[in-house]
């Protein structure tokens, strides 16, 4: 059954020079799936995001803060020095043995290596090359850089959201980050296949600024053919009404309330205690709610104010009607009834204290949940790499740390 | 390198019967040049339906949705009564000739129509079934509902969306229904491209529960970790950039702007410091800040001094100025910038394509990669209702125009 299949990807070898987000989030899902994704990193050139996000205690250390080790989960590590020829060499001899190489860097810096796609090509003539930085590889921002929070700026995600008269704050910082990386790895999955019926590989260049327009729904379409700007809805939908975030019993407490149906509206008068409600004729019918929605969400906010958003989300849902709690971390890891026990994982090493906890990826395969690993230390796998896949002896390899090309 | 005309996914053909929260998904398959097939009930479905609806359609005419021409580009429609047994009979048989099958429907429904996983992978032991739900097939939720914003709200994102002191807010354009989609794309993908690896050829069921692609999105704003080692609860971002100060800055013009300094060691504060000086921008900075450390106990002059900078200039050409320092400056854009935006008119990202029943051509988000070796990207507009009926028929299925007049007058087509 599915414990005896492989997992898709096994057999695929990724030479991933992502670092900080975005990138490594995509090769996160690659090897999640069960491809062979080594890290290639420096001391020369350390991943960053070692040393930005939350750590168990202070001072952290490379290997233990929350979000490198979120982003890289079942990823080998191998240090190689690419500002040394031989360390360029040993990049070369990773690759030759991969089918994909990944990489997020602005600018030329992988063909400054030596490492661009027609070197490459070389080495192995049907390699699949992603590089996906902000802006992408043509065009007059292409030495453009920003972190996640620029990118989601650029692509139009502060502008479309938020309340009439406030500051464009938009999506919360990174989003992007998050969201690009389905786009490279469908890229990526859709140039294997290609590969696997042709034979042939090829470059993919994959901007995240733009995948963020992409998420921009039918806002572009508003302007282009309808030549308007929307104006940002707040928590309203054009084809709902109750639609929003009210107020509940404590502090900071939300629920989110959505009817669409007449009959939706009046299940919701029911659970509320107001049957007659559903008889008022400023609210019988979508039209009628959407012309007096001040008024409906008053009724609403009145009626949840003085109540515990769990209890309104699982009396609602029982009387069939959209509603949940918005939840902050504490729901998400404590009172929610799925996320804790079916979408985090609990990660430990022998030798520390600390318990990781990660994401699962959000894609059951077979009805099975993927298998992790914690992400790598820093070089954890330089010894198995290089004496294993490339067949170096362990004088030579020795030779390498010594030399500083393994650094 | 010259690209073929043909998309990556030339070949691969999926069956696209997802509602709105999965309606990206079939788009992405379609930019990347798969044959995608949306399965209608006779009459269209509810994604037709919804608003917001294109200008200038004529009095009288049905209005027609922007919805739709967004998320059904580059798409083939036909339409088949799945209830009805014939119907049932016929989407069968299109499994049959199917790669990936994409669904949105509540836990148990497409079972109970005879189109299960296990029903569909007897039938055909290839397919890839993918299916979206809001909370997953399993588990005390399975049942409840959701649309975008529920699944904004219990994902974590939304918490964290706007100032302090107003309610949180949900994303813009359904980031929920996106992430899903998103999710739910890849890993059908991966279990494609996993197939065509595997000498038996076996398909993949792929099951994305809303909730849980969408949380994927909080995974360092509210990283878990910082509520199990030290019981922190991120707020609402506001205006908070990285390392605590803020990052979104109004210019002379009015128009918005965030403003970063690259985080940690390296010359990039020095290069602000120069900037300051260059542009006479008076402020309280010594070579002092150039040291993070004393940054982060002091991040009230930095923002004070940005502030002054963005007070003197157009958000242009602060944006130019600050990136050709090698500051992370992005302009805060509406979709009227993006669409003059002349980096993504020279990559050719967005896609015109005819409409030839409204008789115009329309601009829309084309794909946001570029392939060497193969041509992604949208090839034609969204589908008229059952537009490619018979030709989906005749050529799929080898049903003859009397057949399909029958099904017609028998209400399955």
């Amino acid at each position: 059954m599915s414990d005896a299949r492989p997992l898709p990807l096994a057999g695929i070898r990724v030479a991933d020079f992502f670092w900080l987000i975005a990138g490594p989030a995509t090769s996160r899902v690659l090897a999640d799936f069960g491809a062979d994704v080594i890290k290639i990193e420096s001391r020369s050139r350390m991943d960053n995001i070692r040393t930005i996000g939350p750590q168990p205690s202070q001072p952290g250390s490379m290997d233990t803060n929350a979000v490198f080790n979120d982003v890289n989960t079942n990823k080998r590590s191998v240090n190689l020095n690419l500002r040394t020829p031989r360390g360029v060499e040993l990049a070369k001899e990773i690759v030759r043995h991969s089918d994909i190489v990944t990489n997020n860097f602005t600018g030329d810096r992988m063909d400054r290596w030596g490492l661009g796609y027609e070197a490459l090509r070389e080495v192995r003539p049907d390699l699949i090359m992603l590089t996906m930085p902000v802006m992408g590889t043509t065009g007059p921002y292409i030495r453009y850089g920003a972190y996640g929070n620029g990118v989601i700026g650029f692509g139009g995600m502060r502008t479309n959201m938020g309340f009439p008269g406030r500051p464009p704050v938009g999506i919360a910082p990174l989003y992007s980050d998050f969201s690009a990386p389905y786009f490279a790895v469908s890229a990526l999955m859709a140039a294997l296949v290609h590969r696997e019926r042709s034979g042939e590989g090829q470059f993919i260049d994959l901007a995240q600024a733009e995948s963020a327009v992409s998420l921009l729904g039918t806002d572009v379409l508003e302007y282009t053919a309808n030549g308007r700007v929307p104006a940002p809805p707040g928590n309203r939908a054009h084809d709902y009404a109750p639609h929003g975030a009210y107020p509940c019993w404590g502090t900071d407490r939300w629920v989110a309330i959505a009817v669409r149906e007449d009959g939706d509206w009046r299940a919701l008068c029911a659970a509320m205690g107001m049957p007659a409600l559903a008889d008022d004729a400023r609210f019988a019918t979508l039209a009628d709610r959407k012309r007096h929605e001040d008024a409906l969400d008053d009724v609403v906010a009145g009626w949840t104010r003085e109540r515990d958003a769990w209890q309104i989300t699982h009396v609602l849902q029982a009387s069939g009607v959209m509603a949940g709690v918005v939840e902050d971390l504490e729901d998400m890891l404590v009172r929610d009834p799925h996320l804790p026990s079916l979408h985090f994982e609990r990660l430990q090493r022998d030798d520390e204290d600390a318990v990781f906890t990660t994401h699962r990826q959000p894609a059951r395969l077979d009805g099975a949940s993927l298998p992790l690993q914690r992400a790598p230390r820093m070089g954890e796998h330089n010894e198995e790499v290089l004496t294993g896949l490339l067949g170096l002896s362990h004088d030579e390899y020795v030779q390498l740390m010594v030399d500083e090309v393994v650094y | 390198m010259s690209a073929s005309s043909a998309g990556p996914l030339a070949g691969v053909r999926a069956l696209d019967l997802a509602g709105e929260a999965g309606v990206f998904a079939g788009r992405m398959l379609a930019e990347l040049g798969a044959d995608v097939i949306r399965v209608e009930p006779p009459g269209g479905d509810a994604v037709r339906r919804r608003p917001p609806f294109l200008d200038g359609v004529a009095a009288g005419d049905p209005p027609v949705s922007l919805y739709h021409l967004h998320f059904n580009a580059g798409k083939r429609a036909i339409t088949l009564d799945i209830r009805h047994a014939e119907g049932a009979a016929l989407l069968a048989r299109l499994v049959a000739e199917s790669d990936i099958w994409l669904d949105s429907a509540a836990p148990g429904e497409m079972d109970a129509l005879g189109f299960g996983y296990e029903t569909l992978s007897a039938l055909h032991p290839g397919l890839v079934y993918a299916t979206i739900t809001p909370f997953g097939n399993d588990g005390p939720m399975r049942d409840y509902r959701a649309n975008d914003l529920i699944g904004a709200a219990m994902s974590g994102l939304m918490y964290l969306n706007g100032m302090i002191e107003d309610p949180p807010i949900v994303p813009g354009a359904e980031q929920a229904y996106h992430m899903a989609s998103l999710a739910a794309v890849s890993a059908a993908l991966v279990a494609i491209a996993g197939r065509e690896r595997d000498p038996e050829r076996r398909g993949r069921r792929v099951d994305v529960s809303m909730q849980e692609a969408t949380t994927m999105a909080t995974l360092q704003t509210a990283n878990a970790n910082i509520y199990t080692w030290h019981r922190g609860i991120p707020e609402r971002q506001g205006l908070t950039g990285l390392g605590g100060g803020r990052h979104l800055f109004e210019c002379r013009d009015g128009k918005w702007i965030s403003f970063t300094i690259p985080v940690g060691e390296g010359p990039f504060f020095g290069f602000f410091l120069d900037w300051l000086r260059d542009d006479g921008v008076s402020h309280e900075l010594s070579d002092a800040w150039l040291d993070p450390s004393h940054r982060a106990g002091h991040v009230a002059p930095v923002m004070d001094a940005i502030t002054a900078l963005c007070s003197k200039h157009d958000r242009e050409t602060l944006f130019h100025e600050g990136q050709r320092r090698r500051l992370l400056l992005m302009p805060v854009n509406d979709v009227a910038d993006l669409a003059h935006d002349p980096h993504l008119r020279s990559r050719d990202y967005f896609a015109a394509v005819e409409h030839p029943a409204l008789g115009r051509t329309l601009e829309l988000p084309g794909a946001a990669y570029h392939f060497s070796a193969t041509t992604a990207g949208i090839r034609h507009a969204a589908p008229a209702v059952g537009e490619h009926t018979d030709e989906v028929l005749e050529t799929l299925l080898g049903i003859d125009g009397n057949e399909r007049d029958r099904l017609r007058r028998e209400g399955v087509l």
